[in-house]
């Protein structure tokens, strides 16, 4: 080892605020479009932002199996669109949720059965399905992703 | 990887410990042992053997496997209040089940969780688990998840730091932590120590013990140009816990650790490498998906003890 061994004072908050400056800096640019950080290889950079967003959308998939069935081939670009403008904040099965209302929202090259079939996950039909006007009204409405 | 936010609501209760003597025993498994290399590490650590990633969709399958010693789960998959059937099948057997976190976060700015922690505690108290592991990594910052596990800067500065963080999950859980090293894609330019430095810097100052990926330091080895025989030596090995072994696939140039492919002869050298050093307390197989039939898992197993008896990678 290298240098000295100094033991964690009991103060570390100044260091926690440097790592959490220097943390999110680097997770900013790997989940929300944020600028490489000074020092960092943008290439290896790039590639581990790759990666991430593919084994969000993978395990998004793996948790609500119905959207890439109910979507096809749609389901792999879209969800990528959907991530790269939505970080992921809490667990996987909101994010599937949160896609599936942006895709119905604003997801390009949907046809009209893939919507219904998105809005009818999203909010599973009661005794009587409701109206366009309803689906909309529920997607739209927050919090209904917990 | 499964998001612990999933989880973070459940509740957990800590159910009646089926297994205590299990935390006791030190009794090697039968035909298992090294018969080559040194001898294991101080004698401290408890012998596990040869064991399996339990995945629930291939539970019937590991539940089947000849031989298997013990099991490993994700430990935010676990709910210690209603354990899966195949879990109990397997502890009613007698074997070890070690809960593997992956969403503490103890390489983060941030103190742990307490309510992570303690459900991670319940969880290793419901299996009777000798030890519970987690990752030299980071897996949010500033609001954001990663969903991953991403590298510390490796500065001294962190390491204050996560040494505090290590020791307060320490004073939280009922059982030893170890710490596992991780498949990087990047490094940072704040990095003063390698990742097998900084590892055995966290072992001096909490005493944390050590979960070595050989499959991990493969990929760095071709991601980041690590090479896995120095790490290896600067690792304070008489801390091992025990070892995880994998597979994965290389495209365009990079390596991808994806616990879905064979694992390979290079991989499989990192292990002999390792067990030229000393004799590994336990080793165990991660497959996480495109899950192959049983009779290829026994083989990749099966190719695992050969190492562990000095018999080579093939």
């Amino acid at each position: 080892m290298t240098g000295p061994l100094t033991g964690s004072g009991p103060d570390t908050d100044a260091a926690r605020a440097r790592l959490a400056a220097r943390q999110a800096g680097l997770l900013a640019a790997l989940v929300a479009g944020g600028p490489v950080p000074p020092g960092f290889d943008p290439a290896q950079v790039r590639a581990q932002a790759t990666g991430l967003a593919a084994k969000r959308r993978d395990t998004a998939a793996k948790v609500a199996p119905a959207l890439p069935r109910l979507l096809g081939t749609r389901y792999g670009p879209l969800f990528l669109a959907y991530a790269r403008s939505h970080p992921q904040t809490g667990g996987y099965r909101a994010d599937a949720r949160a896609f599936a209302a942006w895709a119905l929202a604003e997801g390009e090259g949907l046809d009209a059965d893939a919507r219904t079939a998105l809005a009818r996950w999203l909010d599973p039909a009661p005794e009587r399905p409701p109206g366009p006007l309803a689906r909309l009204r529920r997607v739209l409405r927050p919090g209904r992703d917990a | 990887m499964t998001s612990p936010a999933l989880h973070a609501e459940e509740q957990h209760t800590p159910a009646p410990t089926t297994g205590a003597d299990r935390t006791t025993g030190t009794t090697p498994a039968a035909g298992t042992a090294p018969t080559a290399g040194p001898t294991p590490a101080a004698g401290t650590a408890r012998r596990l053997g040869v064991g399996l990633g339990w995945r629930s969709e291939i539970d019937t399958v590991v539940e089947r496997q000849p031989g298997l010693d013990w099991v490993e789960v994700v430990a935010e998959n676990i709910c210690a209040g209603h354990l899966p059937e195949s879990l109990r099948i397997l502890l009613d057997r007698g074997l070890t089940v070690v809960p593997h976190g992956v969403g503490l976060g103890l390489g983060g700015a941030d103190r742990p969780d307490p309510a992570r922690l303690a459900r991670l505690a319940g969880t290793a108290g419901a299996l009777g688990s000798p030890l519970v592991t987690e990752h030299l990594a980071f897996v949010r910052a500033g609001g954001l998840e990663a969903g991953h596990l991403l590298p510390v800067p490796r500065s001294r500065d962190a390491l204050r730091v996560i040494a505090e963080n290590v020791r307060i999950a320490q004073d939280q859980l009922p059982v030893p932590l170890a710490l596992e090293n991780i498949a990087a894609q990047l490094a940072w330019p704040d990095d003063e120590l390698t990742e097998g430095q900084f590892l055995a810097e966290l072992v001096e100052r909490t005493g944390v013990r050590l979960l070595i990926d050989v499959a991990n330091l493969h990929t760095n080895r071709v991601n980041l140009g690590v090479d896995p025989a120095a790490e290896l030596d600067r690792l304070p090995l008489e801390a091992l816990a025990y070892v995880h072994v994998a597979g994965g696939t290389m495209v365009d140039g990079v390596w991808h650790d994806t616990h879905a492919h064979p694992v390979t002869e290079p991989v499989l050298e990192v292990l002999a490498e390792l067990c030229a050093r000393t004799a590994p307390p336990g080793v165990l197989l991660e497959r996480d998906a495109a899950f192959p039939p049983p009779a290829e898992l026994a083989a990749e197993l099966d190719a695992i003890r050969r190492v562990l008896d000095g018999g080579g990678t093939r």
